[in-house]
């Protein structure tokens, strides 16, 4: 593989934020090094090249040490993942409200309820993506997302919500699901902040 | 060498590879395969995550360089990095003392 296909990879794998070009960057030099030492011993330029980039390492392997070992990466692949998650939630609240609520409404003739309704609990679904978005900050979380490889169970754990909330809009109470949907991304947050301590607040060398 | 007995003790080795001089993280790769006469040979892909994990730790701290005019990360051992590698020095005497002691000692 040549140096500028790995690092691609690399890239591919670590997203797009500015650790992670800081991280293909040091790579990128680290690989210009390696494979310079290597032409100084006669090794042709195509084989040190390829030779250095053997001995670093597979891109996914050592993108996936990066995310569990330095929680920056992690954070920037996962903060992105989890606010168009909480945006993706929230206008399922959205969608659900407009889609089921504001017809039979309307029916009524309560067109100005209705949609005032759908504003208000669309607000309502925005202010839980901002909560969400502040408790991104603690890197415990980020930590255990990344440790247990939990992008997957998030999805899951959105996916859940949203069909509880579908769910119970369809038994006429989806107000109440709404309200519990949030107060359980909520304490979610809460819960694995209190867990876990953020690596920076860590002073062994057994935590690094 | 036991790849995964290396990797536990990586931490210790880069801190006490950058206390005194600070270096990219190719030096230190060089550094540490020389100084252990070829014994700790890691794929190098392995030191740049501890490197980066010791410095969200607060342990090292770093910055961008230009050297014989290419850019490098150079790496340094930060005052709470000195501290960590004292006590871990003190820490690792105290262990391969034991360690040696039972492992020349007679039943």
């Amino acid at each position: 593989m040549t140096m500028d296909r790995y690092l691609r990879q690399l890239r591919r794998w670590l997203g797009n934020g500015p650790h992670a070009q800081r991280v293909c960057e040091e790579v990128r030099e680290h690989l210009l090094d390696a494979s310079d030492a290597r032409q100084r011993q006669g090794v042709p330029p195509a084989d040190a090249e390829r030779e250095a980039v053997l001995r670093f390492g597979e891109p996914a392997s050592v993108a996936w040490m990066f995310c569990k070992q330095a929680p920056a990466v992690a954070v920037e692949r996962i903060e992105s993942f989890l606010l168009l998650g909480s945006a993706a939630l929230s206008l399922t609240f959205a969608g659900l409200i407009i889609a089921f609520g504001t017809p039979s409404r309307l029916v009524r003739g309560e067109f100005l309820e209705a949609w005032g309704y759908a504003a208000a609990e669309s607000l309502l679904g925005w202010v839980a993506v901002a909560i969400g978005l502040a408790l991104l900050r603690p890197r415990a979380w980020i930590v255990n997302v990344a440790h247990r490889a939990a992008p997957f169970a998030f999805l899951l754990g959105v996916t859940g919500v949203a069909l509880a909330t579908f769910f119970g809009h369809r038994t006429g109470d989806y107000e109440y699901w709404l309200y519990l949907a949030h107060g359980n991304v909520l304490a979610q947050g809460v819960l694995a902040y209190h867990r876990f301590r953020p690596i920076g607040d860590r002073t062994t060398m057994d935590s690094a | 060498m036991n790849r995964q007995r290396l990797k536990g003790h990586l931490p210790l080795l880069l801190l006490t590879l950058l206390e005194s001089t600070p270096a990219h993280g190719y030096a230190v790769l060089e550094a540490l395969r020389r100084r252990s006469g070829g014994r700790f040979d890691l794929p190098e892909g392995t030191v740049y995550p501890a490197l980066h994990r010791l410095e969200a730790s607060g342990l090292l701290h770093s910055r961008w360089e230009v050297i014989a005019g290419r850019r490098r990360r150079v790496y340094a051992t930060s005052r709470k990095g000195q501290d960590a590698l004292t006590r871990e020095r003190e820490a690792w005497a105290d262990f391969s003392g034991a360690v040696a002691a039972v492992l020349g000692g007679t039943p």
